[in-house]
């Protein structure tokens, strides 16, 4: 968004410094040219002289897969930066945005943040910028994410289908069948964790708001509805979203889960130890269990998330990334080309699989019988991609994200992670979060409907 | 007759009292309740990545791999932690030295003179430092894009200038340890105010000056939000900032590493603690030296 | 022939010279000290007068700000308990440190230099390393604290749940500090001439007479910048709380401290002007509370 007057006005005093600032920010970000990279040049990316572009992501090793790029495209210079992984980059790219100066070109972004940023004015709409064929190269469940009202804002990467991954050996010792609903998942908690009380069958995470989401989403709870630009709906009092709440609330006041935060060295540990049976979560967990739990190989398997109901079969999503290209770039096509390059070419698209781990997201890996019928080593030879496939077809259609996710997620804890963690009424819990929620709306300016 | 002299001769007593044990038990009971994390730190920089999550935390791993760690870490990303390392170096030696330099000269002059507006000086200093730098990061980050800091060295290094605590601590060691007296004998023989500063005040002032030296190189060198904030660019990272970086990466979990890092956030943090404790070591000798011996006579 | 002017005019013009000279001393301090805190000050109180919204932009709020934040549970909660703490911690903190550093003085210990570099080093530890180590002797089934209890056959207490997570802070916050705050009466200790300590002895006086009459006069006004500091840290207490945050969600919420709560305004709810105005207002506070703190301890010696 550009600079109010006021701010404008309170400009005055730094007034020497602002032409060496904007002198600075155009040499940190590009090097600009005498290419005319106007903002209503019509979808041709490809520059004439070499073009320089900043690229945010959290990914370890990103570089390999840029590097590739950057040998196909010889006039694109990419420079990658890790600033932070998810909220924290997110904080950097908002001051950098407010200030108008300072930020990426191109940088990852997780679905659930891209609405806040699009209500900003902060992603450029990728259709004016070369990015028009992007709903015919990705997955629909995927693209629309990243859709909004016939404007595109981020290029999918990768995504999380849910899926189950337990330890096989646990069950067999203990004699419990794999469960395939929730009725039969509560039943098997009981059995696992009276044949062993140092088992249980999953953890709960105080403040993991992703495994909120995945449930509220599973069961068409459909939580939060954006009715317009300024006006939401926010429901998390409905019957299902309550029959959720309830179910976990039992699991968790029976003792029969163990209280642990997802991704920290306790809960690796007790992961390592068999202390947990299931791991709810994205397909992508699979790489956390192979880098960190290499004693595991083998025991563990995956299957379809529990449903609600026998035969039918639904899903959600946890976590994935796309990548966005910023409104205040001055390349953006060059960007652009860099953006999609990066997560439909077949060549990125191979790096992105076996060098950083990823699920990709494009209708043409997904229809490639070798990606889909690999036998994975660590999960005993299975063939987990026809299960992460199944999980991304049957993923229940209307899930929405708010255009302020990131708010919500950080007072999950402060209000249904209180409740988890008290083994008190997650549904009392999730009202608490409503009211919080619907607060900061309305302070933000939207009219909120309860 | 008025003399100064800063003695190397550690400070005697007319009697050289007895050890006590009492004292020394309770006293290195503290100290190894102290060195527990540390402890921790140091063995566990010598584990591999599943020796970390699968054997007791204070016993050794099953595999001695301090030096692997050591080498993975220097070498991970075109060794950029060797770059995040300088980058340290730079910023606490330039910011630590430069604040204490400056604290001295404006707690001398907070002491040792009484002008107007003195009071109401101590007290603005001391009500912008009683504001939380949490919120003033957004502003400080808006500023100084302004004036095009960002992603600078001196982004860092100007504000490590400023340390309200070290200018209050040598505004307080000046008043206890340079007597007026000596002050005025000095410019009665002529004296120019900086050289009297210099010559008399600097003397008196060492053990406060390499105490204030030694706390704005911890500070400075294990700052952290301020330049989270206004760098963008990995290759400008202080070691915190990095380390931190690569803490949260570990803890994300999912994504793909190709190499473990927890074991290098671990190594990482032993190795940039390290520093410190050498320079501690070598700046104690400075307060076995001198005060004023011989002085005025009162 | 000296030329006569009267010893006032004289007297008038040395002391403007000198205020010059004092006020050219502290320049390059408040340079620095300005480009870094003074700047973003007035910026932020610039911004706590205005209201930016997600739908409407930015509006002029004026007090607005001031008087939501007297009426806000998660504030006052967050401001109710860092004073508790404050309360607690650092006198017990000081405490330690002082008789930490007349120990040292005193010579009577064994093998001082070993411990004045162990008790230090705490302090040289980023928020980073220290919790990664507190996490693990405190974390729950793994931790050292629980292993321990174990093999002693009792319970785990739960040093990062909700009863005990503000005495587990105050360890880590102690653990940091202590051996800082031993420096600096340390310092203090070893400004003091050594005839003093002679004439004291040729008086006849004990060792317990020399600690009381001289140790403690030269160590309170050093005592009151501690305290000062001490106080700014507690009411501005964050680096601890945010580290641990991960690891115990759900004790430590989002305003569990009133910096930690000015901070997830700023950052994750983009509230930055409503954050910047519980700064200035923490701010006033601390420097009060600082203040009475100060003459509470130092009297005569004190700094404002």
């Amino acid at each position: 968004m550009a600079m109010t007057s006021r701010q404008a006005r309170f400009a005055a005093p730094f007034a020497l410094g602002i032409a060496a600032s904007l002198a600075l920010a155009a040499c940190s970000s590009t090097d600009v040219e005498d290419t005319p990279e106007g903002s209503d040049s019509p979808a041709e990316p490809a520059p004439s002289e070499p073009v320089s572009i900043t690229f945010w992501s959290w990914l370890p090793d990103i570089q390999t897969t840029v590097d590739l790029f950057e040998e196909a495209h010889p006039d694109i210079d990419v420079t990658v930066e890790n600033v932070g992984v998810g909220q924290d980059q997110y904080t950097k790219i908002q001051n950098a945005v407010d200030a108008g100066t300072g930020g990426p070109d191109v940088a990852q972004m997780t679905y659930d943040a891209i609405p806040n940023f699009v209500l900003t004015g902060a992603l450029a709409d990728l259709t004016q910028t070369g990015g028009g064929d992007i709903p015919e190269v990705f997955l629909d469940g995927v693209t629309q994410l990243v859709e909004r009202d016939g404007s595109v804002y981020g290029v999918p990467q990768d995504f999380g289908p849910g899926v189950m991954y337990y330890r096989t050996d646990l069950f067999e010792d203990a004699g419990v069948a794999v469960p395939e609903t929730w009725d039969e998942y509560a039943d098997a908690a009981a059995a696992l964790h009276a044949a062993n009380p140092d088992t249980s069958i999953t953890f709960i995470d105080p403040g993991l708001a992703d495994a909120a989401y995945m449930g509220l989403w599973q069961n068409s709870s459909q939580p939060w509805v954006v009715d317009s630009a300024t006006e939401i709906s926010v429901d998390l009092g409905s019957a299902p979203a309550t029959e959720w709440a309830d179910y976990w609330t039992t699991l968790n006041q029976d003792g029969l889960l163990v209280e642990s935060a997802m991704g920290s060295d306790e809960w690796f540990k007790q992961i390592a130890d068999g202390q947990i049976a299931t791991w709810i979560v994205g397909a992508w967990g699979l790489q956390a269990l192979t880098g960190n739990v290499p004693d595991g190989e083998g025991l563990w398997r995956v299957a379809p998330q529990p449903t609600w109901e026998a035969g039918s079969a639904a899903s959600s999503q946890f976590g994935g990334s796309a990548t966005v290209v910023l409104e205040q770039s001055p390349v953006k096509e060059a960007a652009t080309t860099f953006a999609l390059w990066l997560n439909s070419d077949p060549v990125a698209v191979e790096s992105l699989k076996n060098d950083q781990g990823l699920l990709p997201t494009t209708k043409a890996a997904w229809s490639d019988p070798t990606f889909l019928d690999e036998e994975i080593a660590y999960l005993g030879g299975q063939q987990a991609r026809q299960v992460f496939a199944a999980s991304a077809e049957s993923t229940t259609a209307g899930w929405e994200w708010l255009p302020y996710q990131p708010y919500a997620t950080s007072v999950y804890a402060d209000t249904v992670g209180q409740a988890i963690a008290n083994k008190t009424s997650i549904a009392d819990g999730l009202a608490e979060w409503q009211s919080r929620i619907v607060e900061y709306g309305a302070d933000q300016g939207f009219t909120v409907t309860e | 007759m008025a003399t100064s002299v800063a003695s190397t001769v550690p400070r005697t007593r007319a009697s050289k009292p007895r050890r006590s044990w009492l004292l020394t038990v309770a006293v290195w009971t503290l100290v190894a309740y102290f060195m527990v994390p540390l402890v921790w730190l140091a063995i566990n920089a010598t584990k591999t990545n599943s020796d970390l999550f699968e054997t007791f935390g204070l016993a050794f791993g099953d595999s001695f791999a301090l030096f692997a760690n050591v080498g993975n870490l220097l070498s991970y990303q075109d060794g950029i932690y060797i770059r995040w390392f300088g980058n340290t170096v730079l910023y606490s030696v330039v910011g630590a030295g430069g604040a204490a330099v400056f604290a001295a000269l404006g707690g001398y002059a907070l002491a040792k003179y009484d002008f107007r507006g003195r009071r109401a000086l101590i007290a603005t200093i001391l009500g912008a430092t009683a504001v939380p730098g949490t919120a003033l990061a957004v502003p400080t980050y808006l500023l100084f894009a302004k004036v095009g800091l960002i992603n600078t060295e001196a982004a860092v290094i100007i504000p490590a200038l400023a340390s309200p605590f070290g200018l209050f601590l040598m505004m307080v060691y000046a008043r206890e340890a340079i007597p007026t007296a000596l002050i005025e004998a000095a410019r009665i023989d002529g004296a120019g105010e900086f050289r009297v500063f210099w010559s008399i005040g600097m003397r008196l002032l060492t053990p406060a000056f390499v105490t204030v030296l030694l706390f704005q190189l911890v500070a400075t060198w294990n700052n952290y939000f301020l330049p989270l904030i206004v760098l963008n660019q990995s290759d400008k990272f202080p070691l915190t900032v990095g380390l931190s970086l690569w803490n949260s990466l570990a803890n994300a979990g999912g994504v793909n590493v190709a190499e473990p890092l927890y074991p290098l956030v671990i190594t990482g943090s032993l190795l940039a603690v390290l520093p410190l404790c050498v320079a501690f070591f070598f700046l104690q000798r400075y307060w076995q030296s001198g005060m004023a011996t011989g002085s005025v006579k009162e | 022939m000296i030329p006569r002017t009267s010893t006032a005019a004289r007297a008038g013009r040395a002391r403007r010279r000198k205020g010059r000279v004092a006020w050219l001393f502290l320049a390059p301090f408040l340079v620095a000290f300005s480009a870094s805190i003074v700047g973003p000050l007035v910026y932020a109180g610039y911004l706590s007068a205005y209201k930016k919204q997600l739908v409407g932009g930015t509006s002029f709020a004026g007090a607005e700000n001031y008087l939501r934040a007297f009426s806000d549970p998660l504030f006052i909660e967050g401001v109710g308990r860092v004073l508790g703490f404050l309360a607690v911690q650092v006198p017990i903190m000081l405490g330690i440190s002082l008789l930490a550093a007349l120990a040292i003085d005193s010579g009577r210990l064994g093998a001082t230099k070993g411990a004045r570099i162990l008790l230090f080093l705490p302090y040289a530890i980023p928020a980073v390393v220290a919790t990664l180590m507190w996490g693990y002797i405190f974390g729950g089934q793994f931790g050292l604290v629980g292993q321990v209890a174990r093999a002693a056959g009792l319970p785990t207490p739960d040093l990062l749940g909700s009863g005990l997570m503000m005495f587990s802070i105050g360890n880590i916050v102690t653990w940091s500090f202590m051996g800082y705050n031993m420096l600096i009466f340390y310092a203090a200790l070893r400004s003091v001439p050594a005839e003093v300590y002679e004439a004291a002895e040729i008086d006849g006086a004990g060792e317990f007479r020399k600690a009381w009459a001289i140790k403690m006069p030269a160590i309170r006004p050093s005592l009151a910048v501690a305290v000062i500091f001490s106080v700014i840290g507690s009411i501005q207490l964050f680096n601890e709380p945010s580290v641990l945050q991960a690891l115990s969600p759900a004790v430590i919420t989002t305003n569990y401290t009133p910096n930690l709560y000015t901070y997830n305004l700023a950052f994750s709810g983009s509230q930055a002007n409503y954050s910047a105005a519980l700064a200035i207002l923490l701010g006033g506070m601390t420097v009060v509370i600082a203040y009475v703190a100060q003459w509470f301890v130092a009297r005569r010696d004190r700094i404002l």
